[in-house]
């Protein structure tokens, strides 16, 4: 994944409302840049099967008392 | 008993003294009123005290236990509660200068629990900006760790941190989104719980996370920390999260003993290029008691906790974004200045970013999962170092959050908010420089139970838990 810049990170601000100064749009990139790159990492792939959760809550069953998994 | 021995009294013992008659409710508040008085001003523990209210349920509970209605072992205790939970007239800053006008008009069903158990609310206590972490200009005082005021308490729950180690208060509140219960314990020499998702309400708490946020108790002793969370656990109808399964008396099984017990160690988390050396001997040295006590343990794999930092990021901060949008862009200037950086940061995260976040979570949700069919609890550092100085934490833009490092350190703590399960820090040594180390153990969904038996056959073998800051 490119490296996100200061630039960009400026441009997309302006686009959501936001007006951070030079010195926050640089930790911004950093650390948004980090973020978007680790996950960038993992294989697509490797999650396509996983479904984000419905419920986040762990769901137990009454009957058995185990936690249900959510793609059973 | 002398009244400076008061303040470092356990719950349990507090309440057994208190049931018989011996100590007054009363004389109990006084002493940490006194020692809040004394200290809060060196420790920014608390941002609110509460005297007046907190001698007056005093007073109450001591007249209706006189009476011969004792409600519990919270009946008389005096607790201290992190300012993100609403209380009725009295302010709730979520250590914000956003909300330092803040007064609720009606109280989060956590402090009509505490009520309703007879305990006595000292105060509101300190904590990092609206719960996110690493504030760096603390409005309300800058948090100090009681056993080196140049060291951070660790964030978010930090005044609960504070006040339950150096003895402002006989337990805490605090809120745990991705550590901020377990962090602050692990930092100033606590046990620390974070509940399962949906054990414990979280309507009228200034969210962080709404897909992550729990409330839980920090405090000197796993019992206590068991009838903490009894007294606020359970089904709330205005939290929609909140599980119908019945609250066990968590007291009435902790002595079991951990003959037996299953315990899995994720190799992932004894990486030596992260965990400090004597971070890594401590928690190797409890695992060894523990096995000493009848617990087996090998190593197992969590492959994709390694990078739950990320996931971590990418799905908590989206939510504080979104609650605090109208904010940001209305009254920015009126937050830290690591707090907004953070925020704005999280509003342009893209949306491919966040639902890969969240199938990545659900992977790791399901290594988890597999992990706990095979052991009762999975065993590890609750954090790779002692307590930072609160300069080095501080003392730059971007404070605790550079980057990769912050993303390392987060694999310790985010992997249970972010399946969904209980995690518990307990104390088990302290670093070359004195500071305290905490170990972290994982359960099964609603199943603090477990947590608490190992914690406290654990800290019935040890005592660090009888050792306190010199403050």
């Amino acid at each position: 994944m490119a490296e996100l810049t200061k630039e960009q990170v400026l441009e997309m601000a302006k686009m959501a409302g936001l007006a951070p100064d030079d010195q926050r749009a640089e930790v911004i990139a950093a650390r948004l840049g980090a973020v978007l790159q680790a996950l960038s990492e993992v294989p697509d792939e490797s999650v396509a099967a996983y479904q984000p959760a419905l419920t986040f809550a762990p769901v137990v069953s009454p009957i058995t008392n185990k936690e249900t998994k959510s793609n059973e | 008993m002398s009244k400076t021995d008061l303040h470092y009294l356990s719950i349990s013992d507090a309440a057994a003294l208190i049931r018989a008659g011996e100590l007054s409710p009363v004389e109990l508040t006084q002493a940490y009123l006194d020692r809040i008085e004394s200290l809060n001003g060196r420790l920014n523990a608390y941002i609110t005290v509460m005297a007046e209210a907190a001698l007056s349920q005093a007073h109450e509970a001591e007249q209706e236990i006189q009476n011969g209605n004792y409600r519990g072992p919270m009946h008389g205790i005096p607790v201290g509660i992190k300012d993100i939970i609403y209380t009725k007239g009295v302010l709730t800053s979520a250590g914000s200068k956003v909300l330092a006008d803040h007064i609720p008009d009606e109280n989060s069903p956590i402090v009509d629990s505490l009520h309703s158990a007879g305990a006595v609310i000292l105060g509101k206590l300190n904590l990092s900006e609206f719960a996110i972490g690493g504030t760096i200009d603390h409005p309300y005082g800058t948090p100090r760790n009681p056993w080196n005021t140049d060291h951070t308490a660790g964030g978010s729950s930090s005044g609960s941190g504070i006040a339950a180690a150096g003895g402002l208060c006989a337990g805490a509140l605090g809120s745990d989104t991705g550590g901020s219960i377990r962090g602050p314990a692990f930092f100033c020499g606590l046990v620390g719980l974070r509940p399962t998702y949906g054990r414990v309400t979280r309507h009228n708490v200034v969210p962080m996370s709404w897909h992550l946020d729990t409330v839980g108790p920090m405090t000197r002793t796993v019992r206590d920390c068991a009838h903490m969370l009894r007294a606020i656990a359970g089904q709330d109808p205005n939290d929609a999260t909140t599980s119908a399964l019945p609250v066990p008396d968590y007291a009435a099984f902790i002595d079991g003993g951990v003959r037996g017990l299953r315990i899995g160690l994720p190799t992932e988390m004894f990486d030596d290029d992260i965990v400090d050396g004597d971070v890594k001997e401590a928690i190797m040295r409890a695992i060894a008691v523990l096995e000493e006590l009848g617990a087996t343990s090998e190593d197992t794999n969590l492959p994709t906790s390694a990078g739950s930092g990320a996931v971590f990021i990418a799905t908590a901060d989206v939510d504080s974004a979104a609650y605090h949008s109208d904010w940001l862009r209305s009254r920015g200037d009126l937050y830290d200045w690591n707090t907004r950086t953070r925020l704005e940061s999280a509003s342009l995260e893209p949306a491919w970013a966040y639902i890969k976040a969240q199938r990545i979570r659900e992977k790791l949700r399901q290594e988890l999962l597999e992990a706990l069919d095979k052991y009762d609890v999975l065993v590890m550092p609750t954090g790779p170092v002692a307590a930072p100085t609160i300069a080095a934490s501080t003392g730059k833009p971007g404070g605790y959050y550079q980057g990769d490092r912050d993303l390392v350190r987060r694999r310790y703590t985010s992997p249970a908010p972010l399946a969904g399960l209980p995690a518990i820090s307990v104390p088990c040594g302290f670093s070359e420089t004195g500071l305290p180390i905490g170990v972290q153990i994982i359960g099964k969904a609603f199943d603090e139970a477990t947590l608490f038996r190992v914690g406290q056959a654990y800290e019935s073998a040890t005592d660090w838990h009888t050792m306190h800051p010199d403050i």
